[in-house]
C-alpha cells in the first residue's frame, strides 16, 4: 500500500495544554479515514497541523513520502471547521479565485467541479445566498480545485439536514471510488462515519488511543448471542444439534453464537432441556457509537 | 507570488468596495469645486490651476483614508472569510501571500488615488485658471511621493490586519493613524514651524516646492520607502508566527 500521510509523534502545545499528544498515524492511498473524538479532543488541531495552517510543537508529518510540504500541499485539499468563502463573490468566482491561486489557466475544470458537486444551477449565485448544504458542497469543491489526491475534511456534515448529509456522503464516496481520492474525515455523526470510513482512529485528550479497520469494526458489530457460565464443549454440542454452526468460544469460556438474536430464547430452552442453566445469555455486538463510548470510558455519546 | 497577485486582483475587481471607493474618490474631489468657485468669487485675484489642485489633493489626505479603508477591507476579508486557511493550505507561502496582497492593494490604491488626482486636475483646470505650467520633474517627484506614501500606508494596514485579523479594528486603526498623523503634523508645524516625518503634508511640500534640493527630497522620500519595507517584513514575521 502506498502511504499518503504519515505522522510521527505529532504534538501541539498551547501554553500549558497539550492539545495533540504524539500522534503517529498512517493513511494509505484510497483509504477513507474517520477521525473520532470528543469536542476539544484535538481533531481539528491535528488537521490544522497537517493542513499547514498551524505549526507543530514537535514531531513530523509527510505526504506521499515527502516532508517538504510546499511540494505536497497543492496535492491536498482541506475543509477545516467551515467553508472559506468570499460572500461577495459568486460560486464560480470563489472557485476561480483558487484556480488562479494555483496558477491554473484553463477555467474549464471549474465548470467540471461545479457540475460534479451539483452546484451547476447555483453557479452565478452569491455565496451569501447559499444554503448551509450548498456552502458545504462548495467548500468541498474549493478543496477539489487543482485535483488533489487527498482531502482533509473537518466535520463536513455538521449542521446539515438528512438530505444534505446523504448528498455529501454520496459525493465523498463518489470522489473516493471514481477519482481514487484518499479522505481524512472527522465527524460527530458516528453512524454516518461508519457508512463512509474504511479505517477509524479514536483520539482522546490529544492521544490517538485506538485505530481499527472497517473489517475489525464489522467483526465487533456482528450481532451474536453470548452464553456465559457453562461448559463450552457441552454448549457447542447443543448448538450443533440446533444446526447453529457459526459460533466462537472466547477465552474464559464464553460462547458467541452468530445468528438471529431472536433465537436467544430458543437456545436458552434447548440448553435448559439438557439441564444446563446459563449464568447469563446476552445480546453481543457493537456499532461505532457503542464502541466509541466504551473506548472513551462510557458516559457520553458526544464525539 | 504572481499567482497570489492574479488571484487577489481577480477578487478585488469583482467586489463592490473597490468601485464604490473609486466613485467616492472621484465625486468627493469634483464636488470640492464648490469651495474653489467660492474662493474665486471672494478673492478673484486668487490663481487656481490644474496642476496645483492636483498637488494639493495629496495634502488633503482624504485619499489616504480611502486607501486605508480599501486596504483594510481587502486584507481582513481573507481572515473574516477564513479564506486565508485555504490560501495557505493550497501551498502558498506566507511571505508570497503578504507580498502579493500588498502589491495588489498598492496598485489598486494607486488607481483610487489617480482618479482623485485626475478629478482635482480637471476641477482646477476648468473652474480655475487653466492647467498651469507643466513641470515634468515636479510631476515625477509628486508621483514618487504618492508611491512611497501609498506603499508605507498599505504595508502598515497589512501589518495591522495580520495582528488584529478583524475588519473593524483594522479600519479604526488605519483611519485613526492617517488622521492623527495629519493632526500632529498640522499642530507641530503651527507651533514650532518644524515639519514632521511620515506625514503627507510635509512630503507634499517637499515634493512640490521648487526650492527643495534633490538631496532634501530624497532624504524625505527614502524613510517612507524603508518604513514600507520594514512594515512588510514585520507583516511576514507576524503572519509566520501565528496559527490560522
Amino acid at each position: 500500500m502506498v502511504s499518503v500521510l504519515k505522522t510521527d509523534s505529532l504534538t501541539k502545545v498551547y501554553g500549558r495544554t497539550t492539545v495533540v499528544d504524539h500522534v503517529s498515524m498512517r493513511i494509505d492511498q484510497g483509504d477513507i479515514y474517520g477521525l473520532i473524538g470528543r469536542n476539544g479532543a484535538g481533531k481539528t488541531t491535528f488537521m490544522k497541523m497537517i493542513g499547514a495552517i498551524a505549526a507543530p510543537t514537535s514531531g513530523t508529518y509527510e505526504f506521499f513520502g515527502e516532508k517538504d510540504n510546499s511540494k505536497t500541499l497543492p496535492r491536498i485539499g482541506c475543509l477545516i471547521e467551515s467553508p472559506s468563502l468570499y460572500s461577495e463573490l459568486t460560486v464560480y468566482e470563489n472557485m476561480m479565485f483558487y484556480n488562479k491561486l494555483l496558477g491554473i489557466t484553463d477555467p474549464r475544470n471549474i465548470d467540471e467541479i461545479i457540475d460534479y458537486i451539483g452546484l451547476g444551477e447555483a453557479k452565478k449565485k452569491k455565496t451569501r445566498k447559499l444554503s448551509l448544504g450548498m456552502k458545504q458542497r462548495l467548500g468541498i469543491g474549493i478543496a477539489l480545485v487543482g485535483y488533489p489526491d487527498m482531502l482533509i475534511l473537518d466535520e463536513p456534515i455538521n449542521g446539515l439536514d438528512p438530505t444534505g448529509i446523504v448528498d455529501i456522503r454520496n459525493l465523498l464516496l463518489k470522489l473516493n471510488r471514481e477519482r481514487g481520492i484518499t479522505l481524512l474525515i472527522s465527524s460527530h455523526i458516528l453512524g454516518e462515519l461508519e457508512r463512509l470510513a474504511t479505517k477509524f482512529g479514536v483520539i482522546d485528550r490529544g492521544v490517538l488511543v485506538d485505530e481499527l479497520t472497517n473489517e475489525e469494526l464489522l467483526e465487533k458489530n456482528r450481532r451474536a448471542v453470548g452464553i456465559q457460565g457453562l461448559d463450552p464443549r457441552k454448549v457447542v454440542v447443543t448448538l450443533e444439534e440446533m444446526n447453529l454452526r457459526d459460533y466462537k468460544v472466547l477465552d474464559g469460556g464464553k460462547v458467541l453464537v452468530y445468528c438471529d438474536t431472536g433465537l436467544s430464547g430458543k437456545i436458552n430452552r434447548a440448553l435448559g432441556e439438557k439441564g444446563m442453566y446459563a449464568e447469563s445469555i446476552s445480546i453481543e455486538g457493537q456499532d461505532l457509537e457503542t464502541y466509541f463510548v466504551e473506548k472513551m470510558g462510557g458516559g457520553t455519546k458526544n464525539a | 507570488m504572481h499567482n497570489v497577485i492574479s488571484a487577489q486582483l481577480y477578487k478585488c475587481l469583482r467586489t463592490k468596495s473597490f468601485y464604490v471607493l473609486v466613485a467616492i474618490s472621484f465625486i468627493s474631489t469634483l464636488f470640492d469645486l464648490i469651495t474653489v468657485s467660492v474662493n474665486l468669487r471672494v478673492r478673484p485675484e486668487m490663481i487656481i490651476e490644474g496642476f496645483d489642485s492636483m498637488y494639493e489633493a495629496l495634502s488633503g489626505g482624504l485619499y489616504f483614508l480611502f486607501i486605508g479603508i480599501f486596504a483594510s477591507l481587502v486584507f481582513t476579508s481573507d481572515y473574516s472569510s477564513q479564506s486565508i486557511r485555504q490560501i495557505i493550505g493550497k501551498g502558498t507561502k506566507r511571505a508570497s501571500y503578504t507580498f502579493g496582497s500588498i502589491f495588489t492593494v498598492f496598485v489598486l490604491s494607486l488607481v483610487i488615488a489617480a482618479v482623485a488626482y485626475v478629478a482635482a486636475f480637471l476641477r482646477g483646470t476648468f473652474v480655475g485658471n487653466g492647467t498651469g505650467p507643466f513641470d515634468g520633474l515636479m510631476i515625477l517627484r509628486f508621483v514618487c511621493a504618492v508611491l512611497v506614501f501609498g506603499f508605507m500606508y498599505v504595508s502598515f494596514t497589512q501589518l495591522v490586519a495580520n495582528i488584529t485579523r478583524k475588519t473593524s479594528w483594522t479600519l479604526i486603526i488605519a483611519i485613526f493613524t492617517a488622521s492623527i498623523l495629519q493632526l500632529c503634523a498640522f499642530t507641530l508645524t503651527a507651533l514650532t514651524e518644524k515639519k514632521m516625518l511620515f506625514d503627507p503634508i510635509t512630503l507634499m511640500d517637499l515634493a512640490t516646492s521648487t526650492s527643495t534640493a534633490p538631496a532634501d527630497y530624497l532624504f524625505a522620500v527614502i524613510p517612507y520607502f524603508c518604513a514600507g519595507i520594514l512594515l512588510t517584513c514585520a507583516s511576514i514575521i507576524v503572519s509566520d508566527r501565528k496559527d490560522l
